[in-house]
């Protein structure tokens, strides 16, 4: 498993389908499609959030959503690209696009809603400047992209 | 003629564990889909008549998207009951709605939706809800 930055338009988490990961019916179960949207966006915080944040502060889900295109099995390669939108006061919007590398077929499309607040669940004024530097170069306008989240 | 009994499917056997908690303590939202995936499966296998036969038949049940709403929080300890029921029945799809409450809160912590849809894997193409499935499914359609 490894994740690196693909571009400066985009944060890039890949990873191989396991065989762990598929059921009965030989492909991946939707639930582990959304285990995958939960690393990628860790793997993005990771660069951006530091030992002192968490204990002061945390990132919390508000909703997130997650449509289905193909299914995935044992040993494919998938890519997921992950962008920010809607940077708003204490909130922003993670858009996760999940294809096949190589083919770049589309397997699924993904959308989260977080807020950053107070361990008492009191929203921040605004995002830290650490979190906006690592949104800021991936962010997009929503509205503007081909595929509907 | 079908008849909407407006019933709700309990699944009541989930307990937050610290496997479920993240860094603050708090049940990380993946849990809700991952039990979501439990409660529809318990349902199925509880309620509708033939299920084991639909899985070994062509017919496979594929999740067209799902979402998550949060409400609140749950910790360790809490006992969280999931409310299943459904809703947009369609001739090769319907919606799940699962409701999770926190026994210890008395609230709603999250809710789930998502849409399963019916695939023949022999022709490839999209076909009926099963009838044992859409017999069950009628008498828990949501009352919203």
């Amino acid at each position: 498993m490894e994740y690196f930055a693909h571009s400066q338009k985009a944060f890039v988490y890949k990873y191989v389908v396991m065989m762990s990961d598929t059921d009965q019916f030989k492909h991946m179960s939707f639930a582990n499609y959304l285990k995958l949207m939960f690393l990628a966006s860790d793997a993005l915080f990771l660069s951006c959030l530091n030992e002192d944040f968490l204990r002061k502060k945390r990132l919390r889900l508000l909703d997130s959503r997650m449509q289905f295109k193909r299914q995935s099995v044992t040993g494919e390669h998938i890519l997921i690209k992950v962008n920010s939108s809607e940077m708003n006061g204490s909130q922003f919007t993670l858009l996760f696009t999940f294809m096949i590398e190589g083919t770049a077929e589309l397997v699924a499309l993904g959308r989260q809603t977080y807020e950053v607040a107070s361990l008492n669940g009191t929203p921040v004024s605004e995002l830290s400047e650490n979190l906006r530097g690592v949104l800021g170069p991936i962010r997009v306008e929503e509205e503007h992209l081909v595929y509907k989240y | 003629m079908e008849v909407n009994t407006n019933k709700v499917f309990i699944f009541s056997k989930i307990s937050v564990f610290f496997k479920h908690t993240d860094y603050n303590g708090f049940v990380h939202p993946y849990n809700y889909f991952e039990w979501t995936s439990y409660v529809r499966e318990a349902f199925f296998s509880e309620i509708c008549l033939g299920f084991r036969e639909i899985l070994n038949s062509s017919v496979k049940m594929m999740t067209a998207k799902i979402s998550a709403t949060m409400h609140c929080d749950s910790v360790f300890g809490d006992v969280i009951e999931a409310r299943f029921t459904v809703s947009k029945i369609k001739k090769v799809s319907f919606d799940v709605i699962v409701r999770f409450f926190d026994e210890r809160l008395q609230r709603l912590v999250c809710e789930t939706r998502h849409t399963l849809v019916f695939v023949d894997s022999q022709t490839q193409g999209f076909t009926e809800v099963p009838k044992g499935i859409r017999e069950a499914i009628v008498n828990f359609q949501d009352k919203e």
